[in-house]
């Protein structure tokens, strides 16, 4: 009898496992034609020559090495790094600042929160568009405002110096999102660990230190990964600037001034679209993927960590 | 078991509606290309163009007249002019009937071009027909016209035909001319003392010192070098001293040129005696608002302006007070030869190996590059002639300022860029490295020498 019933079992979960493989079947069907064949013939691409109008030829390593050698290689990845290293560091601080301040309680609170959510929401061309003439140099709000503390502001968008920090600068203000989760992360501290310091004396500091800290870690470094696996993809914005800063018979395949906003995104697609050398944009993209790959292992890894000793902790 | 055969029922419609969506396009084209008949008159519409090409060859054999589909890179205002050349081709014969459509998307150009769906003539820039000729999509020209007893060189301009030619071979037949010349603002000149525009570099910077203002904090108010568009420091300053990016042959890339360091020391002298961050602020803030009604030139902050004849309707627009005049480029005091100096690039038209009605396609070429309307749709959309009887022509000299222009033009001292597969790349190098430069990071020595070493990898 209970052999039967095992029987029926088995039966009955083959004819599951079909009709659930049958309801994947068009996505199953979707992503072997745009992701995996794509994947694996840009592989393949990786190791020709060729442009839309060519076949493609079979060069070997010649695209790798190529870019081992190019210095534009270096220098977007090295932009990149900055975007990713600098900047996410910054945002972050701000995001768990405001964070911090929203999850007070004060008049007003639910106006404030959506107030400083609401640049995330902003497209990102028609919110770089704006920045531009935030960044202008006579004109600016920027250099208007340092102006009135005695301050001369730079040329953002012109100084090679100071264009790195203009996107930080820039950055900071789309940290809605960020804001959020750590939002949601600092109301998921226990109230009670809050009272307790308390009544052992313990201060505003000590208690962001000793308690909020700790328990909106795994957040947090969750976060800061993420961002920087974002950085490796920064494009739109630097797009938007650098062909809204070239004038007519200036190079739309630039990377800003002195090229110090070259990301790897952009240098990329600039191989691919404006020098038309697909096969080398190709391998270019799989240096990324590589890199994003790695990445990824260690977000996984050290979150994992993170909240391995946050529950250690409690 | 009902439950099971409406489940497989539903995967198989969702499958099968998967491939209907991934197939789809060939049987949506097909569908659309009525309506790329009714479409056609209108610039600016794209969305015929992909189907156009297959209806040419349909009609053609029906006794009917022949379609020939015509690619054109303008919009608005200019695509209506380009509208009326086309209507005044087909008035003016019976055997084809062109169909013109805005093709503005040079990806989308390059497939059709590629593929099997190509008009019959584009019209794109001098360096897209090079660069299509050099992976063999286009037709040559000079072939067609030794066919039909075409004599191109008695027609366009001999540097008009050479930015159109690759290996002695023209492929694009030239249109329009794009070059650069020196507006300067009257009013200024006179103010500090000069009736005259400068005839030479030296000139000119003596000028540009007298007329550049600064307030109490140093910032510049008033701009006298001609730092600015930012293309033009890149190109016709340094052209002016007689430097050259390239060779005379366009096939080896000489950065480290010693005219190029002239230019660019002349360049630095001025921006150090004003500060180079000053002189960057001036220069990104008119970047910013350039061609818009708070333009330097157009609002008097600058006295010397490098551009196209394109900025006269533009200060009709946006700066009617502004007293201007233009002149050609200075040359230097050691070559003053050199006048006028500019880049030189044209629009053209091309004619692709796969076009369906490449007869067709040619006698249109013809007609709008060589005719009474070419010189309409020039003065319509303000662009300079190609053809050696218009430099003469009484209307076209007649346009603001195209006087200039065209004695400009006259010189044939356009600067041609070289025929290079790395000219894009090239290109962006030289904005980088002269970004160091004009920053103050490097010296002019220091960046060219350093731009030469990298010119060495572009092929």
């Amino acid at each position: 009898m209970n052999k039967k019933v095992g029987q029926k079992k088995k039966q009955y979960s083959r004819r599951d496992n079909i009709n659930g493989f049958l309801f994947a079947l068009p996505w199953i069907i979707g992503f072997t034609c745009f992701s995996i064949i794509p994947l694996l013939t840009s592989f393949y691409y990786s190791f020709t020559e060729f442009n839309p109008v060519k076949d493609p030829v079979w060069v070997g390593l010649d695209n790798f090495k190529y870019i081992f050698k190019d210095p534009l290689v270096f220098k977007s990845l090295r932009n990149t790094l900055f975007m990713a290293f600098v900047s996410t560091p910054v945002n972050l601080f701000i995001a768990l600042l405001l964070a911090s301040l929203l999850n007070r309680s004060f008049k007003g609170r639910g106006v404030a929160r959506t107030i400083f959510f609401m640049p995330s929401i902003i497209p990102m061309i028609a919110a770089t568009m704006v920045w531009i003439w935030m960044f202008d140099p006579t004109y600016g709000y920027i250099n208007r405002v340092l102006g009135m503390f005695g301050i001369t502001g730079p040329s953002w968008l012109m100084n090679p110096a100071y264009t790195k920090w203009a996107l930080v600068l820039m950055g900071t203000w789309c940290t809605g999102t960020t804001m959020l989760i750590c939002l949601a992360a600092l109301q998921d501290v226990p109230k009670s660990y809050y009272e307790a310091a308390e009544i052992d004396g313990a201060g505003t500091v000590q208690r962001f230190f000793k308690i909020t800290l700790p328990c909106v870690a795994p957040v947090l470094v969750y976060q800061a990964i993420l961002n920087i696996i974002n950085a490796f993809q920064y494009f739109t914005q630097v797009y938007v600037i650098i062909n809204a800063s070239s004038g007519a018979g200036s190079s739309n395949a630039g990377g800003g001034p002195a090229n110090s906003i070259l990301m790897y995104p952009l240098y990329l697609f600039n191989t691919a679209f404006s020098f038309m050398k697909m096969g080398r944009a190709s391998a270019m993209a799989w240096i990324l993927f590589v890199v994003i790959s790695v990445m990824t292992f260690i977000m996984i890894k050290v979150t994992r960590k993170v909240s391995e000793n946050g529950a250690g902790d409690e | 078991m009902k439950r099971k055969l409406v489940a497989g029922l539903l995967a198989v419609v969702l499958t099968l509606g998967t491939l209907t969506g991934c197939g789809s396009s060939g049987n949506a084209g097909g569908e659309t290309a009525p309506a790329a008949a009714d479409e056609s008159t209108d610039a600016g519409t794209e969305e015929a163009a992909d189907t156009a090409g297959d209806t040419a060859e349909a009609e053609s054999s029906s006794g009917e007249r022949e379609k020939v589909v015509f690619w054109y890179s303008h919009t608005n205002e200019e695509g209506k002019a380009f509208e009326e050349t086309i209507k005044a081709f087909n008035e003016s014969q019976d055997k084809y009937e062109v169909e013109g459509l805005s093709v503005m998307d040079k990806q989308k150009i390059i497939v059709a071009l590629a593929g099997s769906e190509a008009p019959d003539v584009v019209e794109v820039s001098n360096q897209d027909i090079i660069s299509y000729a050099n992976s063999g999509l286009v037709e040559s020209i000079s072939d067609m016209a030794a066919a039909d007893g075409y004599d191109l060189g008695s027609i366009y301009s001999a540097q008009a035909l050479d930015s159109n030619t690759l290996e002695d071979v023209v492929y694009g037949v030239p249109f329009a001319s794009q070059i650069i010349q020196m507006f300067y603002n009257k009013d200024i000149l006179e103010e500090i003392g000069y009736s005259e525009p400068p005839k030479t570099m030296e000139e000119l910077y003596e000028m540009a010192e007298k007329a550049t203002e600064v307030d109490a904090d140093g910032n510049i108010t008033r701009l006298g070098y001609p730092l600015f568009p930012l293309a033009s420091a890149r190109q016709e300053l340094i052209y002016a001293f007689g430097g050259r990016w390239w060779s005379e042959d366009g096939q080896t890339l000489t950065p480290d040129d010693p005219l190029i360091l002239d230019s660019l020391n002349m360049n630095m002298k001025f921006r150090e005696k004003y500060g180079v961050e000053k002189v960057q602020a001036f220069v990104a803030s008119a970047n910013t608002n350039r061609y818009t009604e708070n333009d330097m030139f157009f609002a008097g902050k600058q006295l010397f302006r490098f551009d196209g004849p394109w900025l006269a309707t533009m200060a009709a627009d946006w700066g009617p007070d502004v007293n201007y005049g233009v002149a050609l480029i200075p040359g230097t005091e050691a070559n003053p030869d050199l006048l006028g100096s500019s880049r030189y690039e044209t629009n053209s038209l091309g004619i692709p190996v796969v076009a369906n009605n490449k007869e067709g396609a040619w006698e249109f070429a013809k007609f709008f590059t060589n005719s009474e309307a070419t010189k309409e749709t020039l003065m319509a959309i303000g662009n300079l002639p190609t053809t050696l009887d218009l430099y003469d022509d009484p209307d076209i000299l007649g346009m603001p300022n195209f006087e200039v222009f065209v004695e400009a033009l006259k010189t044939e001292n356009g600067v041609q860029y070289p025929k290079i597969a790395d000219f894009a790349k090239y290109t962006s190098l030289i904005e980088e490295y002269l970004d160091y430069v004009y920053n103050g990071i490097k010296t002019p020595e220091e960046a060219m020498a350093e731009l030469a070493e990298q010119a060495k990898m572009l092929q």
